[in-house]
């Protein structure tokens, strides 16, 4: 058996001609990802691969955190987990992070659309010489949660709103709002004291953290989304026998990004509802018409120019790669961010 | 001897002033940044600094507590054993912090280079690259192993000397 | 040799190591090197070695433990602690073993203001043992009282362990925080009757202070706290009011102190110098300890050593009441061994299923997690809050601190108890607050 072959890799599979493959989903057990995700993906793995393969899921990042999922997975801490681009703006994921950018795509479906094609053109190749990348995924766009209702661009004047990376402070600034620097962990606080008045944040997030409940008025923006891409450690992938890399390349490794973009198509609309019900009467789950939310749009902009800037020192060809993604989008038939 | 203890010493002495100068600064800066917020304006990255002064106050504050054998131990057991069990004992326990904050001092070499000059790690708003912190954890490991090595090398000529005078 | 066996051969590894006297962080990385490189291999250990260091010391909201433990020592340059201290000893001269009801009374009011029961203990440590002990108490009474009355530092909020368990349970964290008020302030007044029964048992462990206090006296002595109520006011007052977070609080706390111990002309150079240099050894051994825990979790993790265990309770088919009870024994017994977080990291995964089998409310559950873990800080053979103490009042010892603290498991056991029959008293301000 070509397979079991280094004394260390013996210990690491599950015994002769099988292999284990360990997962660490950094949510906690009760996670959407655990059970809509990682739950079904690994029956899936064990029954197309008739148990040669058997995956053992750790919740709660006992494995790792988020924010060290590319180190970990090349490091072999674990095989298989999901990156955050944004947590890697300084890595091979920076292309990917374009999906980050305000009005990029309006939601989960769209962005796996575009963003796989995308990734392949950018960012895959140099990835693949640390890691095996899977299609990549997003989360539900993100909406506004606000102590006081927001309806346009100009209620957010004056307003301190939260900041975690560079593109969204560009942003802040555009919508007239006074950026303040505040961890996740301090932003219920944050927003409960009146340290902020207003944090963008995924309704299915929002949920679990309970956010409307200090900031009861929610609109309806769909922002930006987080783009994530699964991945999976290289030598647990060049260990398996070649039907089985096969496998994984053709159906497993898209199964799971399906996986998850299916969970947050089903999941918003769940939180959706849940978030009216919750603040009806404390506040207001509020549309926007179109028109005011093309003014969000334009003042998108400036956060593309700080993204164009930062790729270009990077040794990418920022104006090019905007232009690659505006294509791409206008030819699936999807909207253009400005 | 002399001079090694004089270098190890000048040097931990020096990370610990680094540690309590960077305490101060983040008593001050956490201070100014809230009177900001609340009077003028937020300071943009304050979570940053904070995040990067945690690093260095922790790494520069390791040798300095095994100085002064700050690193808590279980004792209780041990002070019923014979003095020359005792000894033997220390001489392991420096032992092994010698070694295991080697390791970790050499693995970090290769994390500080690799963020220098591949993985260009950085923070999300202010920009501040990662690879000099990662220098820093390097000295604070290197520096809590070699105060160690000063305690093994002291302990062995203790062991010796209560030798001599038990024999 | 099955995964788990390594596992449990890493666990043994670090106990020997442990009594033998080797300092604890080494005691706990030593094994967690050698059984991560003989499980996988160097490129996997200098991974987990690279993540775990940068993800623990890069830490804003650990930032409040040098910070709460810095407000702690200047205080004591201030004689602030001293004179809160003072205030509870002598409205509760009157009673027996007043002194160690006044350490647990100011430990309370301090946890108010500090988020960390290590901060807690460690400011208590420096005064109440001095002042315990110089009125003749026995020295494991003041241990126990001291390490004990800084859990409540976890409890009453704020309180870091309720936002980890939070964030990891996806449970309102205000609501948690307030879910903590009521029962801390029942194990506060148990833990005092804990000390008065000890004390009416065991005379020779408290001599009665036979000072005559007058009513004039205790009013007075109101007077000497405006300092601290100032402090409180700022501090407490400043986060409730949204003016800070409680990170900042940690951070404005040390400040305000600083600037009091300035206008009380109790600064100087060298006080500050060693004021500095103390919280500096407290930080460099929690985070070296903080550290070491999580590389050797990440070892126990891939042995399967908690899921091995969580599989076993699974197994056992038994009434909802046993089955609680076997988790509380279960992390009674890991706690003893384990920092209290690094314990609810690895173990909340697992157990979280089976509390909602159960169909327990998740914030009742975070009063009892916060609890077990109280009890975990003050149980050999690694209680964090014992080590502080130690630390901070080098004139007891290990040894008289634990056997101190283990009278106060009593207390906090009964408080689990009440809560398991009478959820209402954590549950009924979260559910009238929002
Ligand atoms: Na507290
Ligand atoms: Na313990």
């Amino acid at each position: 058996n070509a397979a079991s072959s280094g004394g260390n890799e013996s210990v690491n599979n599950g015994g002769e001609g099988t292999y284990k493959l360990v997962v660490n989903n950094w949510q906690s057990s009760a996670h959407h990802y655990a059970y809509n995700v990682w739950d079904p993906w690994k029956e899936l793995v064990e029954e197309k691969t008739d148990g040669r393969v058997t995956v053992e899921i750790h919740h709660g990042g006992s494995l790792g955190k988020s924010s060290s999922v590319y180190q970990d997975v090349s490091g072999g801490l674990y095989d298989v987990s999901l990156a955050v681009a944004n947590y890697f703006y300084d890595t091979e994921f920076f292309p990917y992070t374009i999906g980050n950018l305000p009005f990029a795509f309006e939601g989960s479906a769209e962005a796996v659309d575009i963003l796989t094609e995308f990734g392949e053109k950018y960012a895959n190749e140099e990835l693949e010489e640390s890691v095996i990348v899977m299609p990549p995924t997003a989360t539900d766009g993100y909406d506004l949660f606000s102590t006081q209702p927001i309806k346009a661009v100009e209620d957010l004047k004056g307003l301190k709103i939260r900041v975690n990376g560079k593109s969204e402070n560009a942003f802040v600034k555009a919508l007239g709002g006074v950026p303040v620097s505040l961890s996740t962990e301090d932003a219920y606080e944050g927003l409960d004291k009146g340290m902020i008045d207003t944090t963008f944040y995924t309704p299915i997030g929002a949920v679990g953290t309970g956010y409307y409940e200090p900031a009861p008025y929610i609109t309806e923006l769909a922002i930006s989304v987080t783009p994530m891409i699964p991945i999976m450690n290289k030598d647990f992938y060049e260990g398996l026998p070649e039907d089985l890399q096969q496998m994984f390349s053709d159906e497993l490794n898209p199964a799971l990004a399906r996986l998850f973009t299916e969970s947050y198509e089903t999941e918003l609309e769940a939180a959706h509802k849940e978030l009216k019900e919750a603040v009806s009467g404390r506040g207001e789950f509020i549309n926007l018409e179109d028109s005011e939310i093309n003014e969000f749009r334009e003042l998108g902009q400036p956060a593309w120019e700080v993204w164009v800037e930062d790729a270009n020192s990077k040794g990418y060809d920022g104006e090019q790669m905007i232009n690659d993604l505006f294509n791409m989008l206008e030819d699936a038939g999807y909207p253009v961010p400005f | 001897m002399i001079f090694l203890a004089k270098v190890i010493n000048t040097l931990s002495n020096l990370l610990r002033s680094i540690a309590l100068l960077t305490m101060a600064f983040m008593m001050f800066f956490i201070t100014a940044a809230v009177f900001s917020r609340l009077l003028f304006t937020p300071i943009i990255g304050d979570v940053e600094v904070i995040q990067l002064g945690m690093v260095v106050l922790i790494m520069c504050g390791l040798a300095y507590t095994h100085q002064v054998n700050g690193h808590i131990s279980i004792e209780f057991i041990v002070k019923k054993f014979p003095n020359k069990a005792q000894y033997l004992i220390n001489i392991l326990a420096q032992l092994l912090t010698l070694i295991a904050t080697l390791v970790v001092t050499f693995i970090y070499i290769e994390v500080a280079f690799n963020h220098k000059n591949h993985m260009h790690l950085s923070t999300g708003l202010l920009e501040i690259p990662y690879y000099p912190f990662d220098f820093i954890i390097v000295l604070g490991f290197l520096m809590w192993g070699l105060e160690a090595l000063l305690k093994l090398i002291y302990s062995i000529m203790e062991l010796f000397t209560s030798k001599t005078i038990d024999g | 040799m099955p995964i788990e066996m390594i596992g449990l051969l890493g666990v043994i590894l670090m106990f020997l190591l442990m009594f033998l006297g080797i300092p604890i962080a080494i005691s706990m990385v030593v094994p967690a090197l050698l059984g991560i490189l003989y499980l996988k291999d160097f490129n996997t250990l200098s991974t987990a070695v690279e993540t775990i260091i940068w993800d623990h010391s890069f830490s804003y909201t650990l930032s409040t433990i040098p910070m709460f433990v810095l407000m702690g020592e200047l205080l004591y340059i201030c004689g602030i602690s001293t004179e809160l201290f003072n205030t509870f000893r002598l409205w509760l001269s009157k009673l027996r073993g007043g002194l160690g009801m006044a350490t647990i009374g100011s430990s309370a009011i301090f946890a108010a203001a500090s988020g960390s029961s290590l901060a807690n203990t460690a400011t208590m440590g420096v005064i109440a043992s001095k002042e315990m002990l110089s009125a003749g108490y026995d020295k494991s009474l003041t241990g126990g009282s001291i390490a004990a009355g800084g859990t409540l530092g976890v409890l009453i909020p704020p309180s870091t362990l309720f936002i980890v368990y939070g964030m990891m349970t996806e449970q309102s964290i205000g609501q948690l925080l307030v879910a903590g008020i009521i029962p801390g302030i029942l194990l506060m007044v148990l833990y005092m009757l804990t000390v008065y029964i000890v004390v009416v048992m065991k005379p020779g462990m408290a001599p009665f202070e036979n000072t005559k206090v007058t009513w004039k006296a205790r009013f007075s002595s109101l007077k000497s706290t405006v300092w601290i109520i100032l402090l409180f006011l700022v501090v407490i007052g400043g986060m409730y009011l949204g003016w800070f977070n409680p990170t900042e609080a940690a951070g404005i706390g040390a400040f305000a102190t600083f600037t009091i111990a300035l206008l009380r002309r109790k600064l100087t150079v060298p006080s500050f110098i060693h004021a500095m240099s103390s919280t500096l050894k407290t930080t460099g051994f929690l985070f070296a300890i903080i550290i070491m825990a999580f590389i050797l979790n990440y070892f126990l993790t891939i042995t399967r050593v908690p899921i091995m265990l969580a599989n076993f309770l699974n197994g056992l088919t038994l009434p909802d009441f046993a089955l609680f009870g076997i988790i509380i024994l279960m992390y009674v017994l890991l706690g003893a061994v384990m920092d209290g977080l690094a314990m609810v990291v690895v173990t909340l995964p697992i157990i979280l299923p089976l509390i909602n089998m159960m169909q327990l409310d998740l914030i009742w559950f975070g009063v009892i997690i916060v609890l077990v873990m109280e009890m975990g800080m003050i149980t050999p053979p690694v209680g964090m809050n014992c080590f502080v103490l130690r630390g901070s009042a080098p004139s007891l010892s290990l040894g008289n601190i634990f056997k101190g603290t283990s009278l106060f498991i009593i207390p906090i056991i009964i408080v689990i108890g009440i809560l398991y029959l009478f959820p209402e008293i954590a549950l009924f301000l979260p559910e009238n607050m929002y």
